[in-house]
């Protein structure tokens, strides 16, 4: 039988124990979700990072479909737009190597998958409109038949 | 504004929305089609080189974006619909290539000229839902 003295002890041993347990298990709790918060605050500065580049893309397509409605070209302006193509093209590479790298790292463990599919159909309207310049300024132009086809509309 | 359609795009747009994945194109095209100022309509990529009568390739959006190829009269307020793709889905692809863009210029010249079939396109409401109505258009309907 324990005398009132050991009862103490062993009490007291006890608090100690708890008082320890709680006031770490407290402290793990705080540290975990500060982690939790900085893994979620990356994870929104990078949507947000995929999103403002997705647009960049979305308006420079604007800005090159609207190369197609200019009107009496010349030479050296087709030079300018061969340019434009060539760097366009560059420009397209390094986002689909960037693009890969998110797929990779990212898209297979479900992290802004949204984003990146989004971001990923922007590359492919950029990669469509640096065609569709080739076509409206090199290709369409040679085309015997397409250019017949406007020659005959244009005096209907 | 008179909207009408060749047979290439009334095929391709009846196909299409039989797929449950593209049942949004018939509210995408209405959406920009109808009830527009012609000169709204000029936007897109302008394949033709001309300021009176545009050949436009115009990207919609809807779910994974649609292709619509189309040509514009301004003088006559008026504008055929040539083809359409979607960019993804079972029927997707990336873009159609140069011999197609010709082969759908010329297939609008055959209907303007009024030497093959085409459609007007009228709207009508079914279970107050609008919908795409294709009405034959011949030499002799004309």
């Amino acid at each position: 039988m324990l005398t009132c003295e050991s009862n103490i002890d062993k009490i007291s041993q006890t608090f100690e124990k708890v008082r320890s347990l709680s006031y770490n298990e407290k402290r793990n709790f705080i540290s975990t979700e500060e982690s939790i918060n900085t893994l979620l605050d990356t994870i929104n500065e990078l949507k947000q990072s995929v999103n403002s580049k997705k647009q960049t893309i979305d308006s420079f397509v604007g800005i090159l479909e609207q190369i197609t409605w200019l009107n009496d070209l010349d030479e050296t302006c087709l030079i300018k737009i061969n340019e434009i193509i060539s760097l366009s093209r560059d420009f397209h590479a390094t986002l689909i190597r960037y693009y890969n790298s998110l797929a990779e790292n990212l898209i297979a463990k479900g992290i802004a998958r949204r984003e990146i599919q989004n971001f990923k159909l922007s590359i492919d309207d950029l990669k469509e409109i640096i065609e569709d310049l080739e076509s409206v300024f090199f290709y369409l132009p040679k085309m015997p038949d397409f250019q017949e086809t406007s020659r005959i509309l244009s005096i209907i | 504004m008179f909207i009408y359609s060749t047979e290439e795009f009334k095929n391709e747009f009846e196909k299409l929305i039989k797929n449950n994945s593209y049942r949004d194109l018939e509210k995408e095209i209405i959406e920009y089609f109808f009830d527009k100022n012609i000169q709204d309509l000029c936007s897109g990529t302008r394949l033709n080189n001309s300021n009176d009568a545009p050949y436009i390739k115009k990207r919609l959006n809807g779910k994974g974006g649609y292709r619509v190829y189309f040509y514009l009269i301004l003088k006559d307020d008026c504008l055929y619909l040539m083809f359409v793709h979607p960019k993804t889905g079972s029927e997707g692809s990336d873009n159609i290539s140069n011999e197609s863009k010709a082969l759908l210029y010329k297939k609008v010249l055959e209907c303007v000229k009024r030497n093959t079939p085409f459609y007007k396109i009228e709207l009508q409401v079914f279970e107050n839902i609008q919908k795409l109505k294709f009405i034959l258009i011949t030499q002799e309907s004309d």
